[in-house]
């Protein structure tokens, strides 16, 4: 301690820092911050690579080229094998969609993220993704999945007995999205198959119209409340708790 | 009690739940449930204390919202409205009292950094390595070298030709 406190400006303490966490610090950057890394020095030279999670910001980059957001993609994302697992992905979209993304491309990221094991999803600001809805409900390893849509409360469609996904580990659900009111069944029924869940938010009201008592949720928020946390997980919840 | 001693010698009386907060106290407590005095080479008192800090905040407000909820239960009113609200302002609490705590010199953030990791304590290793990340966050390549002393081994020709390969990243 003493040798560094006696000239700690000249110091890198950063660079000896161990491998992982590094990494862990990288993975908490957008992605297009932690690639930028790769330059600083070769210890960082490849270490943004082995990072966790893939934060993708397209909102940055809306006046890009298509084969910017291809090049991107395939570095950090479409490039990954199975031996660099994905834990975690966020998708900042942008409304609407910054030209030339298109929505089958956002979907062959999805397709290569449930390739990769992905367990945590986050998908923001994205202005209507019926498109991709499918490509989102079949990655069935989820344990988190956030859809966070402020502005353009697009209504989407679960077309009851058809596109209803199967989370068996799916722990948080954070749809702020709004349903069409002839929906609730396949809302109730994709609840259904989300055995582990624990926390949930809705936007709008569907849980008024929904039966929910026969969920096992800690955590139940409707709509925007500034104060979303009704209950700890599990804490004193045999059963749905207190829907406002 | 449990007896912990710094790499410089200093012994730190705590209780066991706090010296729990740390994953490998807590697997060597289960292992040896008999043990008093875990000795932590990789930390000096300094630093210690400041975890320790951490520790002790973090558990006494852990169990200050369970004894408000079982003063809930035995009262026996049927809206979790107290509760909610007591939580709410806790965790409003005990993130501005974590954000005023990372507060710190750069070296102190390293040792931090290192003794969490080290002791295995999740909430402090998430506070300081995003502390770190968000220093690294809106600074130009050049910027992040001088904050952090870091010495660039590139040739002009190395580091131009890495800057080729991610354009992305650097429009």
């Amino acid at each position: 301690m003493a040798s560094y406190s006696s000239n700690p400006n000249q110091i890198d303490r950063l660079s000896v820092l161990p491998d992982e966490v590094l990494i862990t610090i990288l993975s908490l950057l957008p992605t297009r911050i932690a690639a930028r890394t790769s330059v600083l020095s070769r210890r960082f030279r490849h270490l943004w690579k082995a990072s966790p999670s893939v934060d993708l910001q397209f909102t940055y980059l809306r006046f890009f080229k298509h084969s910017t957001y291809v090049t991107m993609a395939n570095s950090a994302l479409l490039s990954r094998t199975p031996s660099n697992p994905l834990l975690r992905l966020n998708l900042e979209i942008g409304s609407p969609l910054p030209c030339d993304l298109t929505d089958s491309f956002i979907s062959s990221l999805l397709v290569h993220a449930h390739a990769l094991g992905l367990r945590h999803l986050t998908i923001d600001d994205y202005c209507y993704f019926q498109p991709v809805l499918s490509s989102v409900f079949s990655i069935s390893s989820l344990e988190s999945l956030s859809f966070r849509l402020e502005d353009y409360p697009f209504p989407i469609f679960l077309e009851p007995g058809k596109e209803v996904p199967t989370f068996p580990n799916l722990k948080h659900l954070d749809m702020r999205i709004c349903f069409h009111e002839y929906n609730f069944e396949a809302v109730v029924t994709m609840l259904h198959h989300c055995p582990a869940l624990e926390s949930l938010k809705l936007h709008h009201k569907p849980a008024g119209m929904l039966d929910l008592t026969s969920f096992i949720i800690g955590w139940l928020d409707e709509d925007y409340d500034p104060f979303p946390i009704l209950l700890e997980p599990g804490q004193d919840a045999p059963n749905l708790y207190n829907i406002i | 009690m449990i007896t912990l001693t710094s790499s410089d010698g200093v012994q730190f009386d705590v209780r066991e739940a706090v010296a729990k907060e740390s994953q490998i106290i807590r697997d060597m407590i289960q292992d040896d449930c008999v043990i008093t005095n875990i000795p932590l080479a990789n930390v000096n008192h300094k630093i210690l204390s400041i975890v320790l800090e951490y520790c002790q905040m973090h558990v006494d407000k852990t169990e200050m919202e369970v004894n408000a909820s079982k003063h809930q239960t035995t009262t026996g009113e049927g809206s979790s409205s107290v509760p909610v609200a007591l939580k709410v302002s806790s965790n409003k609490n005990l993130n501005d009292w974590d954000k005023e705590f990372i507060n710190v010199d750069l070296d102190t953030l390293y040792d931090l950094i290192l003794a969490a990791n080290y002791l295995n304590i999740s909430g402090l290793l998430n506070l300081t390595t995003q502390a770190a990340a968000d220093i690294i966050k809106g600074k130009t390549t050049e910027e992040i070298r001088a904050t952090f002393n870091i010495k660039n081994d590139f040739t002009p020709e190395e580091e131009a030709a890495i800057r080729k390969e991610n354009p992305w990243a650097f429009e």
